[in-house]
């Protein structure tokens, strides 16, 4: 054999080895990549139950044939008139109500209009009695300083009677207030009692 | 050397602004999560306001060309003149109307007298339900009070819209002037009703 053919020869088996080398290889990762040994899996899914936040909620009905947005004229002093209004707390827990109380117009300044409301614990009867048990809830003040008062709690769903007594001051003064008028403001506000931060695992 | 602060200076300098921006991030969302109330409660809230509440005003008019006041003159001798005006409420509610007496003849020997009529007085003076004396006589310089409301009784109150004819006679000796009545107080009644209905 001459030396150029032995030289082909020997290359040529090179050739061969490396490209054993490199289908070795190949099966290798093949066989790493098919998953032949992957260990099994188990799979569940679960879903909580309804979480809710909790709702907040009021209404202010009148009630008693009287309209809390209706007036009265020519009042003298110590005249009185009364507004009957149902409280619902429409949220989902228990509030607990006050009322920013204000005024406007002359009547309502210091000496003129005051304000009482009083709570029924069952609705009030057409002629303005309670059969139930009556709770002051505001004690009769002068509208003007009157500030923010407390209605007490009311359970979610549940309903406050309120009678609302506005009077006129009987030492109002003449020369100051005859021919005056005046409107009381009754902002309510319901407030959360529980502050959250608890815990609920039992509801 | 020069190039090659500028090409390292940058970087570095970015980087100390990203750390800055990061610590700023992280002091602002801790001072907010401080700042924050842990369990803050809820509210709801709803406005209301009432009607118009009006106080009653005390009202009148007197007739004549001055409403607030009726002016009688008189001579140095009189007996036998009379006067007539009328004073009608014309507030929303009944109110005491009492006149006050003012004349221009100092202490002089003036006498006031006034009747009233809950109708208009006849041509000749006369009443004719019967008149009530209101004032019978009274020496002016004492300036007598008049109770406007029809009856001599105090506080007697002249029901809104109705009216008090009134009879004036000044009986003067030697003595001429004038003599003013005019509204000495017009005060509502106290009232303590029940006005639900209005």
């Amino acid at each position: 054999m001459c030396q150029r053919c032995e030289g082909k020869h020997q290359s040529g088996r090179r050739v061969g080895g490396w490209f054993a080398v490199v289908a070795l290889g190949a099966v290798g990762a093949g066989l790493t990549g098919t998953g032949v040994f992957a260990s099994w899996v188990s799979t569940s899914a679960m879903q909580t139950g309804d979480h809710s936040a909790a709702a907040m909620g009021l209404t202010h009905t009148d009630t008693n044939g009287t309209t809390f947005t209706s007036g009265v004229a020519n009042m003298l002093p110590g005249d009185y008139l009364y507004r009957y209004a149902n409280l619902v707390n429409t949220g989902t827990v228990t509030e607990s109500f006050s009322a920013a109380v204000t005024g406007t117009g002359t009547l309502a300044g210091a000496g003129g209009l005051r304000l009482a409301v009083d709570a029924c614990s069952l609705a009030w009867a057409g002629d303005g009695s309670c059969s139930g048990s009556t709770t002051p809830i505001v004690t009769v003040r002068d509208v003007a300083t009157a500030g923010t008062v407390a209605l007490g709690d009311i359970a979610a769903g549940a309903t406050s009677h309120l009678r609302y007594r506005f009077v006129l001051d009987a030492g109002a003064d003449q020369a100051t207030f005859q021919g005056a008028t005046g409107k009381i403001n009754v902002a309510i506000t319901g407030t959360t009692t529980a502050v959250g931060n608890r815990d609920r695992t039992s509801g | 050397m020069s190039t090659a602060t500028n090409a390292v200076c940058p970087a570095v300098g970015r980087r100390r602004a990203a750390r800055c921006l990061v610590l700023l991030v992280v002091l602002l969302a801790t001072i907010a999560v401080r700042a924050a109330p842990a369990a803050a409660s809820w509210a709801t809230q709803a406005a209301w306001q009432s009607g118009t509440v009006g106080m009653a005003r005390a009202q009148y008019t007197l007739s004549g060309s001055d409403a607030a006041a009726f002016t009688t003159s008189f001579s140095l001798v009189e007996a036998l003149t009379v006067e007539y005006f009328t004073i009608t409420n014309t507030g929303s509610t009944a109110a005491t109307f009492t006149g006050a007496v003012t004349h221009s003849a100092g202490a002089g020997p003036l006498q006031l007298s006034v009747w009233s009529c809950p109708t208009a007085f006849t041509v000749l003076g006369s009443c004719p339900g019967g008149a009530t004396v209101l004032v019978a006589g009274a020496a002016m310089g004492n300036r007598p009070p008049i109770n406007f409301g029809g009856t001599a009784a105090a506080n007697a109150t002249l029901a809104a819209g109705t009216s008090r004819f009134l009879k004036v006679h000044v009986n003067s000796l030697l003595v001429g002037g004038w003599a003013k009545i005019g509204m000495g107080s017009a005060v509502l009644p106290a009232g303590g009703r029940n006005r639900t209905q209005g």
